[in-house]
């Protein structure tokens, strides 16, 4: 919620360039996110693993997820220096930063279910519905909760495989657990928003990284 | 983590042995590169002889399994999705 609040409430707090530069690591990680759900898609057609369908579709929600955020940046970047007038932005980017909710947690969803043990798998909706009610308003804490499942068990095959690739995944969930983390904290110190945005197009640049060593043959 | 291998794993080191042999492999030494049973392992190769993905010739009194064109672009196919795998930590 902080970023929303900070973005929703009080656009003057932060400078408008902030939103210019938000705009850039969401092109970025919606880009990337994009082509590691086509890649993904397209060995799922070839091979009809499921694993391939849910990764496809996890990427291809959290595109849709931080593509949400860069209308809603570019909107707020191109609409302040000309309206004082925020309440038509308002309206906008909240309705922009609740499709990123839904989205981004779907994709968080999915890449866990990818790691779930099968039995608990086919019951998720237990397991994670009453999460999504009780802290609705919570987003950043439970995509803390959802994608440090995520992060330990890379962490974990990290540690089997020992390969680059894996290292490259693995900081990119890492990235994204501190971009939560940080958001958490804007209230206080805004500056963490540079910091939070910096490290997520880190974070997915690795990822590109490991799409391009995975797509060579 | 499951130990067992899945289809495709299987499939894959049919194939992969015969490519290791220069794409041409007898029926033994299948067996043993994909650590397969002499039954489970016939219908292993019927079912990629079907596909398309490998050959069978006579030469003499010896049969070999050729590597077909489709049989190389899958194992290239393969290692993209092992590595992918491999990359997130996922089961095949």
């Amino acid at each position: 919620m902080a970023i929303e609040l900070i973005t929703i409430l009080s656009p003057q707090l932060i400078p408008v360039w902030f939103y210019g530069y938000g705009a850039v690591a969401y092109g970025i990680v919606a880009a990337i996110s994009f082509l590691i759900s086509l890649f993904s898609f397209k060995l799922y057609r070839k091979s009809s693993l499921k694993t391939n369908l849910v990764l496809s579709l996890s990427f291809l929600s959290l595109g849709i997820a931080f593509a949400c955020l860069l209308v809603s940046s570019l909107y707020t970047y191109f609409y302040i220096p000309y309206f004082q007038d925020d309440v038509g932005l308002g309206f906008f980017n909240h309705s922009a930063f609740n499709f990123y909710y839904l989205a981004s947690l779907i994709s968080y969803i999915l890449f866990s279910m990818m790691y779930l043990p099968g039995k608990i798998k086919n019951k998720f909706f237990a397991f994670y519905v009453p999460l999504w009610y009780i802290d609705w308003t919570n987003f950043h804490i439970l995509s803390i909760f959802i994608i440090g499942y995520v992060l330990l068990m890379n962490f974990m095959n990290c540690y089997k495989k020992r390969n680059f690739n894996s290292y490259l995944v693995t900081f990119a969930f890492f990235t994204i657990e501190i971009f939560h983390l940080l958001l958490l904290f804007i209230p206080f110190d805004v500056s963490l928003y540079l910091a939070a945005h910096a490290l997520l197009s880190v974070g997915f640049g690795s990822l590109l990284i490991m799409l391009i060593r995975v797509s060579v043959k | 983590m499951n130990e067992r291998r899945s289809k495709l794993s299987i499939l894959w080191d049919i194939l992969h042995t015969i490519q290791k042999k220069e794409g041409k492999a007898k029926p033994t030494h299948i067996l043993y590169g994909a650590n397969l049973s002499h039954d489970r392992l016939k219908g292993y190769l019927e079912k990629l002889m079907q596909d398309g993905f490998i050959e069978k010739v006579t030469e003499g009194r010896n049969s070999y399994y050729l590597l077909t064109n489709k049989g190389n672009e899958f194992l290239s196919e393969f290692r993209k999705i092992q590595k992918l795998s491999d990359a997130f930590g996922i089961e095949i």
